[in-house]
């Protein structure tokens, strides 16, 4: 008998579903190129979703989430409209799901396998889910923009919130 | 059971509303909204259980060993309930290789939808037996996720031809029928043996006519009878012989069987009585005889029989090796000649081996080496082994120690430290 190498699984996660993460972790950067630090900030989010896509590394995603979250937060505090910093919060939970998502992949099932549709689907449903609740929180910020914004919001939050805790 | 996939998100969200607020930034408390929208999700998505309908095909019935064989899985999603997230991974016996594509396959059913998948395993000896589906789905966010095996049972059965022929030369203890082990006896064969004068009744073809005219004496010619033998082969198939010196590498019970796949035919060829055993929990005994229905019965037991399985089949039971050996002694006829297929890794078996040549059974061993020398433990696994060999030699065993050599070539090395 010959032997035969095994090509095995490899362990890192679906090109498609790396692409699509670092599309949306580069809509953050582009959604507060205006502010220059929160820029600087989110660049360093897409170095490491990259990075740790390639590499195969979960850390270095968790990092790229953080830092793409920072960039926001910076974003928002310096100025950025409120549209631009709820697309770019939109567009980097986005990134970190579907960064983490084919990470999974990648050590569940491997490149080599079939998972495409997967990927997909899941991306779809990660953008309906944020999309959605973003465009409500939007919907109710631009509606009672006339009285006190901030505060009102937020008691619309914690009740979101409290809501969700109830839940299940 | 939980993914902890979102574990940070309600603390991000916190931060990032709790900056707005202070810094009364509203874009930043929606922003803190669509992570609440993914908790929201995390919280209330719990993983379905999936109603599936799995069938798995395997492209050939009766492949040659080393052939690719396809394998189509098709998997439907019979129930209610959409499917975001389904893995699938199809599990390949340990017997097999998969060659190309992938037992793998992630995707998304949504109720009636299916999914076909192939991919491409090396078919080797044996029977090797698919029987279930690892299902895991997950929710819409991936917030939980439920594993589950499904049951989906193949076979494929690979058997094939007894391999070319070593001549394995066997130890003179013979039966009284013709055969080729030779014998100190005068009488019919091919090979000189003797002169003696001419007796009454002697063949006229038998009388050395160039001694007579020489001498003037009748001479008789005598050659060397030979006879055939009863051997019985005896693979260590126990768990503790599977052994290899690399997780590539064949095993010693692959090699073993290998070994006495060809054995048995020469010797079968050569008109011996052949037996085959399998020193291993599953008691295997096919007793010594002769002719093509016993040489079939023998390929396909050699093929598909689990005590000679390439993996191990069952992973529990001991093998009580003493009372074996001693179960099998009384079996052998009293002329029967007994080798052993074995990596000679413990002491057991070569404890066996002795006991077969102290109860009148010549013994040989045929050993192929699993050890190797990268390590300090497998170095001493190593020179526990050489001992062992060496401890039998000088109990009067012949032994064929086999590397990575044809078995011909160890043969042939072996033959020539051994007096006849």
């Amino acid at each position: 008998m010959v032997a035969v190498t095994s090509p095995g699984p490899v362990r890192r996660p679906p090109p498609l579903s790396v692409g699509i993460a670092v599309a949306a972790a580069a809509a953050v950067v582009l959604s507060v190129v205006r502010v220059p630090l929160a820029a600087g900030i989110g660049v360093l989010g897409v170095v490491s979703v990259i990075a740790g896509s390639l590499l195969g590394v979960r850390t270095l995603l968790e990092l790229s989430g953080a830092a793409l979250g920072m960039a926001v937060v910076v974003g928002g505090s310096l100025g950025a409209a409120p549209a631009s910093v709820s697309v770019a919060a939109l567009a980097a939970v986005v990134a970190f799901d579907v960064a983490d998502h084919a990470y999974g992949l990648g050590q569940g099932i491997g490149r080599d396998a079939r998972t495409r549709r997967n990927e997909l689907v899941h991306a779809g449903g990660s953008l309906l889910t944020g999309g959605l609740a973003g465009a409500i929180a939007y919907g109710v910020f631009v509606g009672i923009a006339g009285g006190q914004p901030t505060t009102a919001l937020a008691f619309l939050l914690c009740g979101a919130i409290a809501l969700i805790a109830a839940l299940r | 059971m939980e993914t902890n996939r979102w574990a940070g998100l309600v603390g991000a969200v916190l931060f990032v509303a709790g900056v707005g607020i202070v810094l009364r930034v509203p874009g930043l408390i929606v922003a803190g909204a669509v992570g609440v929208g993914y908790l929201a999700a995390a919280r209330t998505g719990s993983a379905p259980t999936p109603a599936l309908d799995i069938k798995r095909t395997v492209g050939t019935d009766d492949p040659e060993a080393g052939d690719d064989v396809t394998v189509t899985v098709e998997v439907t999603n019979t129930g209610e309930a959409a499917l975001f997230d389904l893995r699938l991974v199809d599990g390949v016996p340990p017997g097999l290789e998969v060659v190309d594509g992938s037992p793998r396959c992630a995707t998304a059913l949504f109720a009636g939808d299916s999914v076909r998948y192939t991919y491409t395993v090396a078919a080797t000896r044996g029977r090797h037996e698919w029987t279930n589906i690892e299902a895991v789905t997950r929710d819409f966010v991936g917030s939980e996720e439920r594993a589950m095996s499904i049951e989906a049972e193949s076979v494929l059965e690979c058997v094939p031809p007894l391999g070319s022929t070593t001549d394995l030369p066997l130890r003179g203890l013979t039966t009284r029928y013709t055969g080729r082990v030779s014998t100190d006896i005068g009488g019919p064969g091919v090979e000189f043996y003797a002169l003696r004068e001419y007796r009454h009744g002697d063949p006229l073809r038998r009388v050395d006519w160039n001694r007579t005219a020489r001498t003037g004496d009748l001479t008789t010619l005598q050659l060397r009878e030979e006879r055939a033998a009863t051997v019985v082969l005896i693979v260590d198939s126990r768990k503790s012989a599977y052994l290899a010196r690399d997780p590539d590498a064949e095993n010693a019970v692959e090699r073993s069987v290998d070994a006495a796949g060809r054995t048995f035919l020469a010797l079968l060829d050569g008109g011996d009585r052949v037996g085959l055993a399998g020193l291993c929990p599953d008691d295997r005994w096919l007793p010594p005889g002769t002719g093509t229905e016993h040489r079939a019965r023998a390929r396909v037991l050699l093929a598909t029989d689990s005590a000679f399985a390439p993996t191990p089949v069952r992973t529990d039971g001991t093998t009580y090796v003493s009372r074996w050996t001693r179960g099998a002694i009384e079996r052998l006829s009293p002329d029967a000649q007994v080798i052993l297929f074995s990596p000679l890794c413990d002491d057991a078996v070569a404890r066996a081996a002795r006991r077969f040549d102290a109860g009148g059974h010549p013994v040989t061993v045929v050993s192929p080496d699993p050890t190797a020398r990268d390590t300090p433990g497998h170095g001493l696994a190593w020179i526990e082994r050489r001992l062992r060999l060496s401890e039998l030699r000088s109990a009067g065993i012949r032994v064929i120690e086999w590397d990575e050599e044809p078995l011909g070539v160890a043969v042939a090395r072996a033959e020539g430290r051994w007096s006849r």
